[in-house]
């Protein structure tokens, strides 16, 4: 069944998401033959300049100022879109009139809920792709290729441990840092606040959204209270120098601190999950 | 025989609002049931009630003996007062759809339908008339061999030739053991299809007699009857 | 909706009347199967529950007998037929007697003016 749940969100999502990140390389490739070009264009032209050249030059780089401009918004708009098409996607299907719908199938709860979670989790993956892939087809040069090369090199060198095991456990907590906080914790709560919002009698979107922000607001607080007042758990590390010149130092923050993060987060994610799947069950009100 | 529906104490609040009050009674199964009562007097809410899109403030409803979930939702076959339909699907992926979720679904009775009605399977639901999709959605519904049915206005919006294919159409599919919850203000349409009927007013229920009764002991029409009762 | 069924009256023995009309004109004829009970249900835009009542108690009167595995059928009884017939032809006819008295016509006028109508048209 959650096959076919996920065959039919990914269906009523994908037609419009792949047109999008298509535009996107489209337009990407669109700058890569215009690069060439005007490279070409300003070799051919040589040492000899006449005003038709520096007119010229002047329409590429007025062009090309224009085009930056744009894959910026452009770059900016696809990422935020595509979260926010993902998520009003989940709130119709769940809570408007399509609801009628998705709410009588006979299938779980849990089901409805993980096929939205895949969805969300594929197209993320996809749309950080597209724009990996956006931005190396502008930035793959010969002159450039090294140092991408070099990057990907010390990312992948310090994830396999090869930097030496302090850079290894870092990097690694970082990496999963970030995948925990938006694969689990971003898209428990985007669930969860949407379920939350449908609580609302009028302006369930404006509910979602502000129970969002809310949550995110508080559980920021909750975070820096507890590292703050947790010694153990403090990112800041406090070097203290005693009178008889030793160095008493705290660093406590590093791993300890952020496996602690890492188990907040997962355990956000548990209570967002459990309280979304509480109010599709027992607290449905589709009016 | 088990009643196919059970409400008891069932009672459903939106903030001070009472929608159903203390509402108690059962429902034999293989008939046809009108669920008739004026706008606001709280048909809509118990249907959805049945279908698990609204949880009770107090009492409890049971269908076959269950509460509402995922194993009544695979008997129990509901028509909404609204269109659900995606406006991405073409008619037959609806169908598709149908066919992967409901084990009762029967999709050479809607293809049948569908001809029968004039309506083009490849057709786009977005492009449709609010009167073709609720046929659509009429004909999907209809298509389930389900044990119970929740018909939630199936007349309404439609014109009265296409009233008359409907009504005939639950004739035709339904099957003995079946039971149908018609909910109308559309009596006169309805009433000679009904086997019973529940008379609902401001979430009480107001009476529940079968049609040949209410005929033969008040000589009169349910229409009229239902006339006099409510009567502002 | 097209059997025309009076709503202020109960719609089984509506359902038997008008069947019983359809044997006894011959549109159903002697010993000819009857539709199934959900055709009939249909085309009355009735519910398929009481036609069936309709129906059962039409078996029972004999004018309808059933054969477990191939449906219901009209009896082959003629003699049957033609008596329901006439019993039917009688109280159509002191129906209308009811009404001529009502207004104003004794049995031996509606008579003469039965005659005199029977007359007329003859060519």
């Amino acid at each position: 069944m959650l096959k076919k749940l996920y065959k039919y969100d990914w269906k009523s999502v994908s037609m419009l998401l792949l047109i999008l990140h298509g535009v996107l390389l489209a337009y990407s490739v669109i700058g890569r033959l215009a690069i060439t070009i005007a490279g070409n264009f300003a070799a051919n032209s040589g040492n000899s300049f006449d005003t038709h050249v520096s007119l010229s030059t002047t329409i590429f780089g007025m062009g090309a100022v224009a085009y930056i401009l744009i894959y910026v918004v452009f770059i900016i708009g696809i990422v935020l879109a595509t979260l926010l098409y993902l998520a009003v996607r989940m709130q119709k299907s769940l809570f408007s009139d399509e609801g009628y719908l998705t709410n009588t199938l006979p299938v779980s709860a849990d089901k409805l809920l993980w096929s939205k979670i895949l969805v969300f989790w594929t197209w993320s993956v996809i749309d950080f792709l597209c724009v990996t892939l956006s931005i190396l087809i502008l930035a793959c040069y010969p002159e450039t290729m090294p140092e991408i090369l070099d990057g990907f090199q010390l990312f992948f060198a310090s994830l396999l441990g090869f930097r030496g095991f302090d850079i290894l456990t870092e990097t690694l907590m970082t990496f999963l840092g970030m995948l925990i906080q938006y694969f689990f914790y971003t898209t428990s709560l985007l669930l969860f606040s949407i379920c939350l919002g449908s609580l609302f009698k009028t302006h369930k979107t404006l509910g979602a959204v502000v129970s969002f922000f809310g949550i995110n607001i508080g559980q920021s607080v909750i975070m820096l209270t507890l590292l703050l007042a947790i010694p153990p758990l403090s990112p800041i590390n406090t070097v203290v120098t005693t009178e008889s010149g030793e160095i008493i130092s705290n660093t406590g923050g590093g791993v300890v601190s952020m496996v602690s993060m890492l188990i907040l987060y997962l355990l956000f994610s548990v209570v967002f999950y459990l309280g979304s799947r509480y109010i599709l069950t027992k607290r449905l009100n589709l009016n | 025989m088990n009643p196919i529906l059970e409400c008891r104490d069932l009672t459903k609040r939106y903030g001070n609002k009472t929608a159903l009050d203390q509402i108690s009674f059962s429902l034999m199964p293989g008939k046809i049931i009108g669920l008739l009562g004026p706008n606001g007097s709280g048909k809509t809410t118990l249907i959805k009630l049945l279908n698990g899109l609204l949880v009770p403030t107090e009492g409890h409803v049971f269908i076959d003996g269950l509460a509402p979930g995922v194993e009544t939702k695979r008997f129990v076959s509901y028509l909404p007062e609204r269109t659900y339909l995606n406006s991405w699907m073409k008619v037959c992926d609806i169908i598709g759809f149908f066919q992967d979720f409901y084990e009762d679904f029967d999709k050479a009775r809607a293809y049948d339908m569908l001809k029968r009605l004039n309506i083009n399977p490849s057709d786009r639901l977005g492009t449709m008339s609010k009167g073709t999709k609720e046929k659509v959605q009429l004909i999907l519904v209809m298509s389930r061999r389900a044990r119970l049915y929740c018909l939630d206005e199936p007349i309404a919006g439609v014109d009265p030739a296409a009233r008359d294919y409907i009504l005939s159409t639950i004739i035709q599919n339904y099957d003995e053991n079946a039971t149908i919850l018609i909910s109308t203000h559309l009596i006169s349409d309805v009433e000679n299809i009904l086997d019973d009927v529940v008379f609902i007013q401001n979430g009480h229920i107001r009476m529940i007699d079968s049609v040949e009764n209410i005929r033969f002991n008040q000589g009169k029409s349910v229409d009229t009857l239902f006339r006099e009762v409510f009567k502002c | 909706m097209s059997w025309n069924l009076d709503s202020n009256r109960p719609i089984y023995p509506q359902i038997m009347e008008r069947i019983t009309m359809d044997i006894i004109s011959g549109t159903y004829p002697p010993g000819s199967k009857l539709p199934s009970v959900r055709e009939l249900a249909q085309e009355a835009g009735v519910n398929p529950n009481t036609m069936q009542k309709s129906l059962s108690e039409l078996e029972r009167t004999g004018l309808l007998y059933s054969q477990r595995t191939s449906g219901r059928f009209i009896t082959e009884d003629l003699s049957m037929i033609e008596q329901t017939k006439n019993a039917i032809a009688s109280e159509q006819v002191k129906e209308f007697l009811k009404k001529m008295e009502y207004i104003g016509f004794t049995r031996q006028a509606t008579i003469q003016l039965i005659e005199k109508i029977e007359k007329e048209e003859q060519p």
